[in-house]
């Protein structure tokens, strides 16, 4: 009793431990998507912290301090010598200082030479849609033609070398012309004044990070969003894959402004298409989401749908010519749609406490923070000279996402690959019974087959050895028998009993070798009686129906025949015949035996003999055995159909012709 | 006149021996060497005489009759061997003249006609039945085909001996046929247009043919096997 208390609490505390452990990965697991989400956001805010002090610590000087002009007429010089210039600081964002204003803004800057024998440049971070800028009066650089219709550089930093024969040691001057319109959050930046090297390389770190960062992530993202799209087309079952993959090409569209600057339609008409690309996006991705997280919400599917294609016919249309008016009707839906897309994909991985459901969760947590800091960008809340970075964002939730399908593609994959297996095993496994039952009937069929020949064997005898013994034990008893007559019936025992074993020979069906084999164990005594014999059997078609039994019947004819040639019809020649014949449509193979004796001996009556009996037998395997008396002698004539016998229907007779 | 021709017997039916030598002992053409009731002592007194003629029954109590057969065919080519047998043994018959048999007796015939058997046998003809014809046709027919060429090329230094010397003529086919279809030798011969003399030796050519062959065969095997090194 003792020891199996200790046992049983051995094995207690064991699954006690064992649950314990269980228990608290489960319980430790969800807590994975909020450390996930608090360091990520954590970062992405250190992140944007420092983009908005990034200015800071650029060498050289920001020049802030500049006056405008604002070209009322379009015009291709400078601004003339009485233009009315007014103070106005760098940065300027138009949105902030002239509201859906459309058209140029001239600005000057004066600086004093801050440095002699170096390069020196201006580096521009923003300016808005486009620029040209002049240096003491000459053109030193800027964006394309301000006046081709296509060009839009809103989002490309200026690095402006300063050519050192036209500074002056004073009062240099700068003249920025700034095309811009309502709908691009037009202005200018500060203007940061340095030496050119370490100018070019901060140039060259906010090309790459505004401008080619876009354009790879952006890549990136369309590519992930078509083999998604691709792998959906392939087996369209689960609409996951084309909610996503269409999300993503819209998301494409959407960060188009980032990095393309020659547009192919007007400014205005992008600038619907990209923030319809924007609407789209945010739409697919929350359909999307509801149906990852498994929420069914037909009404908050219909506001979607609703908002979606709104805004697309007001973007398109035209309706839209000013930022504040997009970030109304646009963004800050989008944001709200963002916010509740979060929701479900943190509530999820709370659930799931599953790893890809926290990396959803967490990286459309920092994509919803991020979205909220370009909105206030957008917004003018933000320095003005700063960039976007949501999109980077983005491509890291796009391909946690991709990934996330994938790997539901390849378990389905592997799902199926499973139950083809089963399939398999199962099939084998009914092989297998089909095999074990197939070999159980073939050896039943065997068995049977075995104990059919062994009954027919046992009837044989029976019928002919056995009778014939039994008889003649019976007469040698009775003693009415001399040693002569004796050796006569032991001989027709052993004939008979050649007869059977003859008709036993593994032969296949070759009736003539049969006779023949008959014929040479015959032949001593048939020359000893002085019975001559003649031959002619020919070779008879394949009787398929022949059986050893049959065999054994058709012998059993010959012989009697014999007997009654060689002791009753004391006959000098018996001919022996084959012939093949048509009858009734049908072949025949005849047996013909003919002897010259006197004819058969009608008292020979004898058990299982006779001539009656066998007509009767070959009857029965649907062969007509007939019997003519001619002068002088016999013949007897077996006649047997090539192809199967209709057993019983033959005609069966013993036909006697005078 | 030859010397008589020695007779040795390999009987366990006491009687069945005893009857062999009453047939034999007056027949002035032969000579009774002895008999043996098992086939160790058979095999025994062969590895030291030899007879002309041996008579083996099959149904021995140590070892089957054929093994006296094989052994006897082996050391004595020119002993003519016979197998004392029951009818409707004709799978044990054909199984002795591949062994090296050239005849056979059967126990339940008229054993008087003995001395006839035994000088046919001397004088180069052998009985056939039909059935054995047959199996000796389908034997023929599937040694002709066997083994197939390609293993003969696998198997290096294995040449298929001389068709001539294994496969039968048309001749002899012929004969077989004839035999198998009931016909007696006098009437082959007839058809033949040959005496029936050579019907029984065409017989015995035939015999001798199958037991090269199966010689041929043994060897070929027990190359495929490894026991016999290639020379």
């Amino acid at each position: 009793m003792a020891t199996e208390a200790a046992a049983s609490s051995q094995f207690g505390s064991g699954a006690a431990h064992g649950s314990f452990e269980i228990i608290s990965w489960r319980r430790w697991r969800h807590w994975l998507m909020p450390l996930m989400c608090l360091s990520m956001v954590a970062g992405a805010l250190l992140w944007a912290r420092a983009l908005n002090a990034e200015s800071a610590s650029w060498p050289g000087v920001a020049l802030t301090q500049a006056e405008e002009w604002v070209e009322a007429l379009p015009s291709h010089g400078l601004p003339a010598a009485d233009a009315r210039w007014q103070r106005r600081n760098l940065p300027d964002s138009w949105g902030a200082s002239r509201p859906g204003w459309n058209g140029t803004v001239w600005y000057r800057v004066r600086f004093p030479l801050v440095s002699q024998g170096e390069a020196l440049a201006v580096l521009v971070p923003r300016v808005a849609a486009d620029a040209q800028v002049y240096l003491n009066g000459s053109a030193i650089g800027g964006d394309a033609d301000l006046h081709v219709a296509g060009s839009r550089n809103i989002n490309d930093p200026l690095l402006l070398r300063l050519p050192t024969a036209l500074l002056r040691s004073e009062g240099n001057e700068l003249l920025f012309r700034v095309a811009g319109s309502a709908g691009h959050r037009a202005g200018l930046s500060q203007v940061q004044l340095a030496p050119l090297a370490p100018l070019h390389d901060i140039y060259a770190h906010r090309q790459f990070w505004q401008h080619d960062g876009a354009l790879i992530s952006n890549a990136i993202s369309v590519v992930a969003g078509l083999l998604v799209l691709l792998t959906w087309m392939g087996a369209r079952r689960d609409p996951l894959f084309l909610l996503f993959g269409l999300a993503t090409v819209a998301w494409a569209v959407r960060n188009s402004k980032l990095f393309i600057d020659a547009l192919p339609i007007s400014a205005d008409a992008w600038s619907a298409l990209v923030h319809t690309g924007h609407c789209w996006s945010t739409v697919l991705f929350c359909l999307f989401v509801l149906r990852y997280a498994n929420v069914r919400w037909p009404r908050f599917e219909r506001l979607l749908w609703g908002f979606v294609i709104v805004s697309s016919l007001l973007g398109l249309g035209g309706s839209f010519h000013d930022v504040r008016q997009l970030l109304r009707w646009t963004i800050l839906p989008s944001t709200g749609i963002l916010l509740v897309m979060t929701w479900l994909l943190v509530r999820k991985a709370w659930r799931d406490g599953s790893v890809e459901a926290a990396l959803l969760a967490s990286t459309q947590t920092v994509l919803m923070v991020l979205g909220v800091r370009d909105a206030l960008l957008i917004a003018d809340r933000l320095p003005y000279g700063s960039y976007y970075i949501s999109h980077y964002i983005g491509l890291l939730l796009f391909l946690s996402i991709a990934w996330v399908l994938m790997r539901r593609y390849a378990q389905s994959l592997g799902a199926l690959e499973a139950s083809h297996g089963v399939l398999q095993a199962r099939l084998a496994e009914r092989e297998a019974q089909l095999r074990t039952l197939f070999e159980r009937e073939q050896a039943m069929e065997t068995e049977r087959v075995t104990l059919a020949e062994r009954r027919r064997i046992l009837s044989d005898m029976h019928d002919g050895v056995g009778g014939q013994l039994v008889s003649a034990l019976h007469a040698a008893r009775s003693g009415q028998l001399d040693a002569a007559a004796l050796g006569g019936v032991i001989q027709e025992c052993i004939d008979e009993l050649r007869l059977v074993i003859d008709a036993m020979e593994p032969v296949e069906r070759d009736l003539v070798v049969l006779l023949g084999n008959f014929r040479y164990r015959m032949a001593p005594r048939l020359q000893a009686a002085g019975l001559r014999i003649e031959w002619a059997v020919t070779p008879i078609p394949d009787l398929a129906w022949l059986q050893p039994t049959h065999m054994l019947q058709v012998l059993r004819v010959v012989q009697e025949c014999v007997t009654n040639a060689l002791k009753h019809a004391r006959a000098s020649c018996i001919r022996v015949e084959t012939v093949v014949h048509l009858d009734d449509g049908r072949q025949w193979v005849q047996l013909r035996i003919s002897d010259d004796g006197t004819g058969f001996d009608a008292q020979a009556v004898r058990p299982g003999k006779g001539l009656g009996s066998m007509a009767a037998r070959a009857a029965a395997m649907g062969c007509v055995l007939t019997v003519e008396r001619r002068a002088p002698g016999t013949r007897v004539c077996l006649s047997m159909p090539v192809h199967e016998p209709h057993t019983g229907s033959a005609a069966s007779a013993v036909a006697t012709l005078a | 006149m030859p010397a008589p021709a020695r007779v040795f017997v390999v009987e366990d039916d006491p009687h069945t021996s005893q009857r062999f030598q009453n047939l034999i002992d007056p027949l002035p053409d032969f000579e009774w060497a002895g008999a043996s009731a098992t086939a160790g002592e058979a095999l025994r007194w062969l590895a030291a005489h030899t007879p002309d003629v041996l008579l083996v029954d099959l149904g021995l109590p140590d070892q089957s009759g054929i093994d006296v057969v094989r052994e006897a065919a082996r050391r004595h080519p020119n002993c003519e061997i016979m197998v004392i047998t029951m009818f409707g043994d004709e799978a044990h018959v054909v199984e002795s003249l591949r062994a090296g048999a050239g005849g056979y007796l059967l126990k339940d015939a008229n054993l008087d006609d003995l001395a006839h058997h035994l000088r046919e046998l001397r004088a180069g003809g052998s009985p056939i039945t039909p059935v054995i014809a047959r199996n000796l046709l389908k034997t023929f027919r599937r040694d002709l085909a066997w083994p197939d060429p390609g293993q003969w090329r696998s198997a290096a230094a294995a040449p298929r001996p001389a068709s001539s010397a294994t496969d039968l003529s048309d001749r002899e086919m012929e004969v077989l046929q004839h035999i198998a279809k009931g016909f007696a030798n006098a009437e082959i011969a007839d058809l033949l247009n040959v005496s029936t003399h050579t019907v029984g030796t065409y017989v015995k050519r035939i015999y001798g043919k199958l037991a090269v062959n199966s010689r041929t065969e043994a060897v070929y095997e027990a190359r495929q096997s490894g026991l016999i090194n290639g020379d």
